[in-house]
């Protein structure tokens, strides 16, 4: 038997249709409900499932009611029901308890409707121990852990359980600020890494050779970083699975949410504070390895706020080593990648055009660019 | 205007000036110069392109490009013994029916379905030429055998991680620059010497030469110099005693009867397809194969693609994929030698195929023993006339061997002149290319020989290197 | 009997489905497809048993190749090409960037004739003045056509003729003394992968130039790439968008102004003849796919002809020989280039491709290839008009741009309804005896059909193809069952790749197979 896990947000989405920006908070939520906000995740979820061939070896994994029960007995399912409702509003904390009891009952996959803030309440129980993918059912979908839409999610998800080896991916767990979005202020943080399930594009007509992997991609990038890297330079690995790839290179531990140090191919330092970098800095040479994050772009103050404008001011722009495949830098379509240290001086510096390593002996041009909103 | 386009031509349906004219007005345009308009006036063309006057009518053109090939004396038509690389076999006519098949001249790219028979004629070729060499995968061909070889030793290259190759120093001299191209800058061919009475490799010189640095050892069999490399195995084991491979390279007619070299061996068997079913086209029609053990790390470092056989999801039906396609962007390893795929020489291979399902076990047993027979027989036969030696190697042959008319005072392009005025193309002038052979010429003999023309250049070389000589 | 009403443009169609065996299955042990001839009796009594004439150590033992009659093996093979759909059997119009146009079977025809199939490529060359006459004159034509000033035949295809060109760019900067400084190609992320690849080979470290917002490469981050490390610009225009870059002039200056070199894929030159040429913009070196813009059969993958040109000043850098005209008016093969790069593939290349190109060129003339630019450009963009009817499909960056012969189509608002994408679309666009192609990966343009119709399909081709395109599109939302499990009328269903890269089931010949997947039974 396969299990499968599957999580709805019934309330995902909510917000959007009143033009709420989310329904993160309960407060949130009953106002959206007053102003007539019907759930549509559940109806998100059954366009995904509805494509979705089940095959009868398949055993599905969900809480009970609208979390999921519901939805999977109008297919003719008989679902496991791990975690038990007897409210008629759910919670987060109902989302993370399921998905923590799914990850302890080894679920192949955890399928979920929502949103980025779903996508944060499984990332936060689950971290990259299990593949999860999400239906797209939230006002706020910034995290590329979602299939582009329910239907394409289900398509996604036929080729990828069909596969003798299926692939995955991290993928950033992106969150905007509520509170600023509803001011209109566009601000989003990173809030951890998924394993995502990586299907290539459908590949039809091989008349040239397929690009690398995104894993193979980051490896071939940290292979040209270690290469050129000097003698006795320090070199600052920011946050992210490509800029991680150089510590696994290295057989060293990563963070992969932090800053880490390394100086001819020792870890010297492990998730640094802005202190331990101005320190460190004070007497050694240094690159700076920085990896944007998906969705907006950022470069510089999402996500890696110890690498501040004091840090910044001790290094050049020859010092910043910008790494992402190539696959990452076409998803931002063109736009600038950003800076947003909260010193306008050192974004100005920053801002130009470099050469984005993403591969062995491969770059591509980005351009560089202080905040949206300033 | 000096520049306008031509009305109704028969390859350009839209050339009919009312649909013409009815499209531009569908789009709103008034002429086909409101086309490219985003092309600067200044990167336009001005004026009309500098060509010949077109002739006028298909039958025109059809007289004319064959009173220009009538300019030529084809081999094919003459008693030829030139080699070298492109030799003369006789072509079933179902090779030239299948090869001519439009369905195929015009096939390119489609996909497992619309193109299945395009899958299915190159896996067979992929089969029958592993049994040939009896190794597990066959690639979808590459331009030649140089070419095949050059990547043959990319190929081990990255497999061992070095970058020195050993090469046959009687290896054909094309061969040798296409490879050196194509490896520089990443693999540097050093060659290994030969032994001058026999022509095989000198075991000291590559023992000398053999090092943790070296990645293959590449030799040919039968050798450019038509002689057999008959130390085989010993070479495999020196190069497997230092982590090398041994990459060889092969005419694949001579199969039926000579050992394959994964028998004493090798690695990566290369070698061209062109004597499986091709005519010579003035060497247009080579097409480069390369074999290896069906193990990952081979099979990962292959460029091509590779056919495989897969299931459909209808029982009883035959599929076809790309097997390991991802391997042609080479893992995450530093992408030095990345290599490519694209237009080759697929429909080659598909007459190889033909060929060889033609031939079977027997027919490529047959013409194995009628060349040996044969090149033996003009071999002995050429000993007896005097200042001529083709044993140059004194060493057992397949189809080419050297004759070496130094001892005559004459040079090879003298005598070829000569025998060229008795319709005979004497065997390829080597005193460029290998010039410690002084007057040489490479001879070669295939099944298209008759007695009597073996007879024949007998008995014209004899007159002419007299005649040539004043006696 | 009923006329049939031919108004619907969607065809009724059923590609030919022989369920044919492996070749190896056909064999009938005894059986022959073909006599070969024995040495005479007298040449075998002369010299005796063939197993002495050959070491013991080096005889065959054992052959297994198939046994079969002539007429089953010209049976199956004549069934295997009904397998096969050719462009000459459906308007390929769906092969973006690959020009698959008609080639003229007279061309095909010429080509066969003994006077050139029969010809040994070490010829002395005073035998073979006709083919070396037609090599020549091609030289000159495609001078004419690119404005540079010399041509080699000798690469086998386009990836090929790159690769040349890496290995000019290498060798002029060698000697130069400028190779280990200038160890950088700049190439776009919408020219053709092997523009990158090859120059990869040849050691380069590759920058790609990304596209600004109207899908054109972006000057600035070109400006900011050249440098002193700069060997070349390896590039495409129009890219395979279709696009052509009006700047492409200020590209090659900076470049030039750098001490680079600028190199021209022209595998998308069907819009361009007498248009545009490689010299009015600033290129050394170019080349062109005899087998697609010149009107050469692509032959299932090749042999093709990836024609290089260069200018006077690298001549003597092109792989030898090249063909000349002595005093004497003879043709006779130069190899005497000063800094030749050697040899890229055997002999002359392929002749009787450039034969066939020749001829092509031949039947149309300076008014006819720019008869042929024009309709290629006015086909696309009439098919272009057709398909943006649904709106499905979109034309992805600034759709104001004139495209040249090709589009680079996106059918992502059908992917975000349905699910289905490119690859879908294709499996069905089969069952009408049609075919379509998405793109080169990674894919840029999201979901994305490339579709590029050359002067070749007549104008009920043109709407017949986007008449079926657009039924496909309606069947992904009214039958979706209908296109999850295309094709349902190829040759086959739809393959299960599910072995393909796993090595203990992969099966990439036969007799794999028959060790892997049938002994286990």
């Amino acid at each position: 038997m396969r299990k499968l896990g599957l999580i709805i947000n019934p309330i995902a989405g909510m917000g959007g249709q009143v033009g709420l920006k989310g329904t993160d908070g309960t407060e949130i939520l009953k106002q959206a409900i007053s102003l007539g906000a019907i759930p549509s995740a559940t109806q998100k979820a059954e366009r995904c499932l509805r494509l979705l061939v089940l095959e009868s070896d398949i055993c599905w994994l969900t809480a009970e009611g609208a979390m999921g029960e519901d939805l999977l007995r109008t297919f003719g399912q008989s679902p496991h029901i791990l975690y038990p409702i007897d409210r008629k509003e759910t919670t987060a904390a109902d989302t993370q308890r399921t998905a923590e009891l799914m990850k302890d009952a080894g679920v192949e996959l955890i399928l979920f409707a929502g949103g980025d803030g779903t996508a944060r309440n499984i990332v936060a129980v689950v971290g990259t121990d299990v593949p999860v993918i999400g239906i797209p059912a939230g006002v706020k979908i910034c995290s590329p852990v979602f299939g582009k839409t329910p239907e394409a999610t289900g398509q996604l998800l036929n080729r990828w359980l069909k596969r003798t080896e299926p692939q995955t991916i991290l993928r950033e767990v992106l969150d905007l600020d509520e509170a600023l979005v509803r001011q209109d202020r566009i601000e989003t943080d990173l809030f951890g890494y998924l394993r995502v399930p990586a299907e290539p594009d459908y590949v039809q007509n091989r008349k040239a050779p397929t690009p690398l992997s995104e894993r193979d991609s980051q490896m071939a990038i940290a292979l040209d970083i270690l290469d050129e890297l000097p003698k006795d330079y320090l070199c600052i690995v920011g946050p992210g699975s490509t800029t991680s790839a150089l510590l696994q290179m290295l057989g060293l531990p990563m963070t992969l949410m932090g800053v880490d140090v390394i100086k001819n191919g020792e870890l010297i330092a492990k998730d640094c504070a802005e202190a331990d970098l101005l320190r460190l800095l004070e007497t050694n040479p240094a690159w700076l390895v920085l990896t944007p994050t998906g969705g907006q772009g950022y470069l510089l103050g999402r996500g890696n706020q110890q690498i501040s404008a004091k840090v910044l001011k001790r290094l050049t722009v020859a010092d910043l080593k910008i790494v992402a495949t190539q696959e990452k830098l076409i998803s931002l379509e063109s736009r600038p990648l950003l800076i947003d240290t909260g010193d306008a001086d050192v974004d100005n510096y920053y801002s130009g055009y470099y050469r984005a390593k993403t591969g062995y002996h491969n770059e591509m041009m980005v351009k560089v660019k202080g905040p949206l909103n300033r | 205007m000096s520049k306008k386009g031509i009305d109704s031509h028969p390859y350009i349906p839209n050339s009919v000036p009312e649909i013409r004219e009815e499209m531009l007005a569908e789009l709103g345009l008034n002429s086909l110069e409101d086309l490219h308009v985003e092309i600067p006036e200044a990167l336009r063309f001005k004026g009309r392109l500098d060509l010949p006057e077109p002739y006028g009518s298909e039958a025109e053109l059809s007289r004319e490009v064959r009173k220009l090939l009538k300019k030529n004396q084809p081999a094919g038509q003459a008693v030829s013994f030139l080699g070298g690389g492109c030799w003369q076999h006789y072509v079933p006519a179902v090779c030239d029916e299948i090869m001519n098949r439009a369905e195929f001249l015009s096939g390119y790219a489609g996909e497992p379905y619309n193109d299945h028979g395009r899958f299915q004629t190159l896996f067979e070729y992929e089969s029958m030429v592993a049994e040939l060499v009896d190794m597990d995968v066959v690639n979808v061909p590459t331009f030649d055998w140089g070419q095949a070889a050059a990547t043959s030793v990319r190929m081990a290259s990255r497999i061992t991680g070095r970058d020195i190759a050993l090469v046959a120093g009687t290896m054909g001299r094309e061969r040798f620059k296409i490879m050196t191209n194509y490896c520089d800058p990443d693999v540097r061919l050093v060659e290994v010497a030969y032994d001058d009475k026999r022509g095989i490799m000198d075991l000291t010189d590559l023992e000398a030469k053999l090092s943790a640095d070296v990645a293959a050892v590449y030799f040919e069999n039968p050798s450019y110099l038509g002689f057999l490399e008959t130390q085989g195995e010993k070479i495999a084991q020196l190069a497997h005693d230092v982590g090398a491979l041994l990459v060889v390279g092969v005419d694949p007619s001579s199969l039926g009867v000579l050992s394959p070299p994964s028998a004493y061996g090798a690695d990566i068997v290369c070698g061209d397809l062109q004597p499986l079913g091709q005519h010579a086209y003035y060497g247009g029609s080579q097409s480069g194969f390369i074999a290896t053990r069906d193990e990952p790390k081979f099979v990962l470092e292959f460029p091509s693609r590779l056919f495989g056989l897969v299931p459909t999801r209808v029982e009883g039906e035959y599929g076809f994929g790309d097997v390991a396609y991802n391997r042609t962007s080479f893992g995450n390893l530093r992408e030095k030698g990345k290599e490519y795929v694209g237009t080759q020489t697929s429909l080659i291979a598909i007459v190889a195929g033909v060929y060889l399902a033609l031939m079977g076990p027997e027919g490529m047993r047959e013409i194995g023993e009628t060349i040996v027979q044969q090149t033996t027989y003009l071999r002995e036969k050429l000993s007896a006339i005097p200042g001529v030696n083709p044993n140059r190697f004194d060493h057992p042959v397949f189809k080419e061997f050297v004759v070496d008319f130094s001892a005559t005072g004459l040079t090879v392009a003298e005598i070829n002149q000569a025998l060229l005025e008795k319709g005979i193309f004497g065997g390829h002038d080597l005193s460029t290319d290998f010039l410690q052979l002084g007057q040489s010429a490479l001879y070669c003999v295939t099944e298209i020989h008759r007695k009597a023309d073996l007879d024949y250049l007998v008995s014209s070389l004899t007159k002419v290197i007299a005649e040539l000589r004043g006696e | 009997m009923k006329r049939i009403k031919r108004d619907g443009l969607v065809r009724q169609f059923h590609q030919a489905s022989w369920n044919e065996p492996i070749i190896f299955e056909l064999s009938q042990p005894g059986e022959r497809g073909v006599r070969v001839s024995a040495a005479e009796a007298e040449v075998q009594a002369a010299v005796g048993e063939v197993n002495k004439l050959i070491p013991q150590h080096m005889q065959r033992k054992h052959l297994n190749l198939p046994e079969i009659n002539q007429k089953r093996v010209l049976t199956h093979y004549l069934r295997l090409s009904q397998e096969t759909l050719g462009g000459d059997l459906n308007p390929e119009i769906g092969q973006g960037t690959c020009t698959v146009k008609y080639n003229p079977t007279i061309n095909d025809k010429l080509a066969g004739v003994p006077e050139l199939a029969g010809m040994h490529p070490l010829q002395n060359p005073e035998t073979a003045q006709g083919i070396l006459e037609i090599i020549y004159r091609t030289d000159l034509m495609m001078r004419a056509i690119s404005g540079l000033d010399a041509f080699s035949f000798q690469p086998g295809g386009g990836s090929q003729a790159t690769m040349t060109m890496a290995s000019i760019v290498r060798m002029f900067h060698r000697l130069r003394g400028e190779e280990e400084q200038r160890d950088e190609v700049i190439t776009t992320l919408f020219s053709h992968p092997s523009d990158a690849a090859a120059p990869a080979l040849k050691g380069y470290r590759i920058i790609h130039i990304p596209p600004n917002e109207c899908g054109l490469p972006d000057y600035e981050a070109f400006r900011a790439a050249v440098g002193p490390k700069t060997a070349a610009f390896v590039v495409a225009n129009p890219e395979d968008t279709g696009l052509y870059n009006p700047r492409v002039a200020e590209f090659t200056k900076l470049v030039h102004d750098a001490g680079g070199l600028n190199c021209y894929d022209q595998a998308n030159a069907n819009g361009l003849f007498g248009v545009a040429r490689a010299r009015e913009a600033g290129f050394d070196m170019c080349y062109f796919n005899l087998h697609k813009s010149f009107g050469a059969p692509h032959g299932c993958g090749g042999p093709g002809c990836g024609a290089i040109g260069v200018t006077a000043a690298l001549r003597d850098y092109l792989p030898v020989p090249l063909v000349v005209k002595s005093e004497s008016g003879d043709y006779v093969l130069d190899e005497d280039l000063a800094h030749t790069i050697g040899k890229v593939r055997s002999f002359h290349g392929t002749p009787q491709v450039v034969l066939k190109s020749y001829a092509w060129i031949m039947s149309l003339g300076a008014d006819g290839l720019y008869e042929v630019a024009k309709v290629a450009a006015l086909n696309n963009a009439y098919l272009q008009h057709q398909l943006l009817k649904d709106p499905d499909i979109d034309l992805p960056f600034n759709s104001s741009l004139q495209r040249i012969e090709q589009v680079r189509y996106s059918v992502s608002k059908l992917t975000e309804k349905t699910g289905f994408s490119s690859g879908d679309i294709s499996n069905r666009m089969m069952d009408f005896g049609l075919h379509i192609w998405s793109s080169h990966h990674p894919y840029y343009v999201p979901d994305p059909l490339t579709l590029e119709p050359t002067e070749s399909p007549s104008r009920a081709d043109l709407d017949e193809y986007a008449a079926t395109l657009r039924h496909v599109i309606r069947e992904c939302y009214e039958n979706p069952e209908l296109i999850r499990t295309a094709p349902h009328r190829s040759t086959i269903h739809q393959v299960d790749e599910s072995n393909l890269d796993d090595p203990d089931s992969w099966c990439p010949t036969w007799r794999v197979y028959l060790r892997k997947v049938d002994d286990k039974k």
